[in-house]
């Protein structure tokens, strides 16, 4: 582990760096919402009772590629792409960027196509035009022309957008719940649940996100001990919910999409008072949307690397009105693209989600080292201490 | 300046997004030309769906207070607007939708859609040949109540009830939380039924809604109940039977039980009910305990009595509560008997047997009815 740099220079959040605070709080609340829309009844379609299972194993993929970032940025004070462009050369810094590029646009492709469905099932009685769903593109475009210090932001603002309409929703669905729905324990065989995790890879995306993302981010000494439970605190609250909806929904859970919406609904009382639930449903939508808008936010920024161009403004609006017609295309063709993403390119989520960034580590050994040099890791530390 | 910047790329983008969500209304429906359904009665003609929707009309109340607009084809009026039947025929239940749709050119909107009642015809064969359409949409409530008619579905729909204006209303409250409570109606919602269809039992209830004569007056009853396996109607329960799986099922409240006791009618009012339901399989054997204990005190007698014996409701007449354990002991092996010649899980012992006995599921999933031994214990306890 490297020594320990002083706060006031490390801590400082100058517009490209993410702390580890918000570090924790991204992935205890803020991640989790991105897996509790479609997932659940993905999970439930292949699985059945046992979705806990490729819920699990999806979750301790995210932890292993987790826990190799956060080695990496504790043997490194550059980031994977810096790190790469002195190992190899700059031609392989921005060849990652550019891959990272594409596959983040190709992933947010999903989350937007389920994001569009979702708001006209859930906040309209009949099918609403698609343009009801143009000012999630605005607000992405904006959003994509923001730094990573918004994404830290979001990530301090999120314990109180998503924990309190989360534990809302998961209270009002308690009532409902037949948790014997989820006996008997492993019905299915091992196969049956690995087969349904390759397919709901896409919604594991926290490896591939946070490499990037992590390039803004610098290792204390001790962070691991807050960012790694605080993830453990994110996949616990996606578990508790997927236990929930699958107890609520039983052998029905598999055709209930846009679980969020529709958990909460059964609660005696709404039958008289109305659909407040939907007020909780709003607030964690609110966070749905940035969410979404993350793997384009992190495009924009891969773009810009690999192009070496301070383009943020010209990039966002380019991706997004691509991406505004490229999904009122797609959209006619939901069921084709939710399969072909899902049946045919589960390896390619795979290799950048798990696959790179587990390898990062890698890229921290030192020729003949191992580990970083202490001595010089010493030495820098002392150079930063004296400066004023 | 890039702060000030900052303000301003702000507020263009609020403007765009307004302008882009007031263009659209906020995305509602015009009620003028949407179709709210708080009912659907379907039948089977053949091959032929053939369904009847109950369409509320909003209208705006005048300054007398008196509705602007009254109900279409035989619709009822009344209160802030009326009610509308229209009829739809398909293949499916989506073209009988969109053939009231064409009639009307009304958008039917299912979202409100509170009861469905499925006719007899539908109910001899699989009710999930219509009953999938709901369970698709997005925009239809999962938790509408369902309902088995006796004859077609549209005779019950159409009934003029004293009860209610809206016959839809009427049967809603036959089939409502309170009437199951009390252990009059064993009501059952789309997505239950839908549960118990696609598990392993594949056995579902839901209460037969027929119309009976009062007076000169129709009313519609709500007291037997249709049992079904794998979306086929396979037999009925009456009244007392009813009442007797309401007893296992549901948690009962005020619910009234008459027995016959020295010569006098007593009628209890069974306040709460424990009920234990034990499976497990000893050896090769499937067994299942059912316990249950009926808190109740005495609510009339048939007899005059002395002013002391009914002061407090608590003070039972002697002898009562165990014919009354008796009665509801027997009434309650008759319908373990009727369900086991039917092949009928109700008490989802195949269920039971999936969850916890797993190893044994599947040797006995087939036979289990048939064998299980089934011990009860009935016992009646007075509370004031």
């Amino acid at each position: 582990m490297k020594k320990q740099a002083p706060k006031s220079l490390t801590n400082k959040n100058n517009g490209t760096t993410i702390n580890a605070r918000q570090l924790s709080l991204f992935l205890a609340f803020f991640l989790p919402v991105g897996k509790i829309l479609e997932l659940p009844s993905l999970l439930a379609r292949g699985a059945g009772g046992d979705l806990l299972l490729p819920a699990f194993l999806g979750s301790l993929l995210e932890f292993a590629a987790l826990c190799a970032l956060l080695l990496f940025a504790a043997r490194s004070e550059q980031s994977v792409f810096e790190r790469l462009e002195n190992a190899v050369g700059k031609w392989a810094a921005r060849a990652l960027y550019g891959l990272y590029a594409a596959y983040l646009l190709c992933s947010s492709a999903l989350p937007i196509l389920d994001l569009e469905k979702f708001s006209h099932a859930a906040f309209s009685d009949t099918e609403p035009t698609f343009f009801s769903f143009t000012p999630f593109f605005i607000l992405s475009g904006f959003i994509c022309t923001k730094a990573f210090k918004s994404i830290g932001r979001c990530s301090d603002l999120s314990p109180a957008l998503f924990l309190i309409p989360f534990l809302g929703l998961i209270l009002l669905s308690v009532s409902e719940a037949d948790f014997s729905s989820l006996l008997p324990l492993f019905e299915k065989p091992f196969s049956s649940s690995a087969k349904t995790l390759l397919h709901a890879l896409p919604h594991f995306p926290a490896g591939g996100l946070l490499l990037p993302l992590m390039s803004g981010y610098k290792y204390e000494k001790g962070d691991a001990k807050k960012v790694l439970p605080a993830f453990g605190v994110g996949s616990l609250l996606f578990w508790v919910f997927l236990a929930v909806f699958y107890s609520v929904y039983g052998t029905t859970a598999a055709r209930e999409h846009y679980a969020l919406a529709k958990i909460a609904q059964y609660f005696p009382a709404l039958n008289w008072i109305g659909r407040i639930d939907l007020l909780l449903v709003y607030t964690l939508t609110i966070q749905l949307f940035f969410f979404t808008a993350l793997p384009l936010q992190l495009c924009t920024h891969c773009v810009c690397k690999t192009l070496e161009k301070p383009w943020q403004v010209l990039v966002s609006a380019a991706l997004n009105l691509a991406l505004f017609f490229a999904v009122l295309f797609l959209n006619r063709h939901y069921d084709n693209i939710y399969e072909f993403f899902t049946r045919s390119l589960w390896w390619v989520f795979l290799i950048f989600s798990t696959v790179l960034p587990l390898c990062a580590p890698l890229l921290a050994i030192k020729k003949g080292g191992g580990k970083a040099s202490t001595k010089a890791k010493k030495e820098e530390t002392q150079c930063t201490q004296k400066t004023p | 300046m890039h702060a000030k910047n900052t303000v301003r790329y702000f507020l263009v983008i609020i403007a765009v997004i307004l302008f882009s969500f007031f263009s659209n209304d906020f995305n509602l429906i015009n009620v003028q030309s949407t179709a709210i359904v708080t009912a659907i009665a379907i039948d089977r003609e053949n091959e032929e769906f053939s369904i009847s929707a109950q369409i509320a009309i909003p209208a705006a109340k005048s300054s007398s207070g008196k509705s602007d607009s009254q109900g279409q084809s035989g619709g009822s009026g009344g209160g802030n607007g009326s009610f509308a039947s229209i009829e739809g025929k398909g293949g499916t239940i989506a073209q009988a939708i969109e053939a009231i749709n064409g009639k009307t050119g009304w958008y039917p909107k299912l979202v409100f859609c509170r009861l469905l009642i499925l006719g007899q015809s539908l109910c001899e064969s699989n009710v999930f040949d219509a009953l999938d359409y709901f369970l698709r949409g997005e925009y239809v409530a999962h938790d509408c109540l369902l309902a088995a008619a006796e004859g077609k579905a549209s005779e019950i729909l159409a009934a003029k009830t004293p009860l209610g204006s809206t016959s839809s209303l009427a049967i809603e409250k036959v089939l409502s939380d309170q009437a199951m409570r009390v252990g009059a109606s064993l009501p059952n919602t789309l997505r239950e039924f839908s549960i118990s269809y696609f598990s392993a039992a594949k056995s579902g209830y839901m209460p037969i809604v027929k119309k009976e004569k009062e007076g000169e007056d129709e009313i519609v009853s709500a007291s037997e109940t249709a049992l079904f396996i794998a979306g086929k109607q396979i037999g009925k329960l009456d009244k007392r039977e009813t009442f007797a799986l309401a007893c296992i099922k549901t948690p009962l409240r005020l619910a009234g039980y008459s027995v016959e006791n020295e010569g006098a009618s007593n009628t209890l009012t069974v306040k709460n009910n424990r009920r234990k339901l034990k499976f497990f399989v000893d050896g090769d054997q499937p067994k299942m305990e059912i316990k249950l204990t009926m808190y109740a005190g005495i609510a009339d007698v048939s007899k005059s009595m002395p002013v002391e014996d009914i002061a407090d409701i608590g003070d039972l007449p002697k002898g009562v509560l165990s014919v009354a354990s008796e009665q509801l002991k027997a009434q309650l092996n008759g319908l373990i008997e009727k369900c086991r010649a039917l092949s009928f899980d109700a008490f989802d012992a195949i269920g039971k047997l999936q969850k916890y006995e797993h190893k044994h599921f599947s040797t006995l999933k087939d036979s289990l009815i048939e064998r299980m031994q089934v011990s009860l214990t009935v016992d009646f306890e007075g509370i004031r």
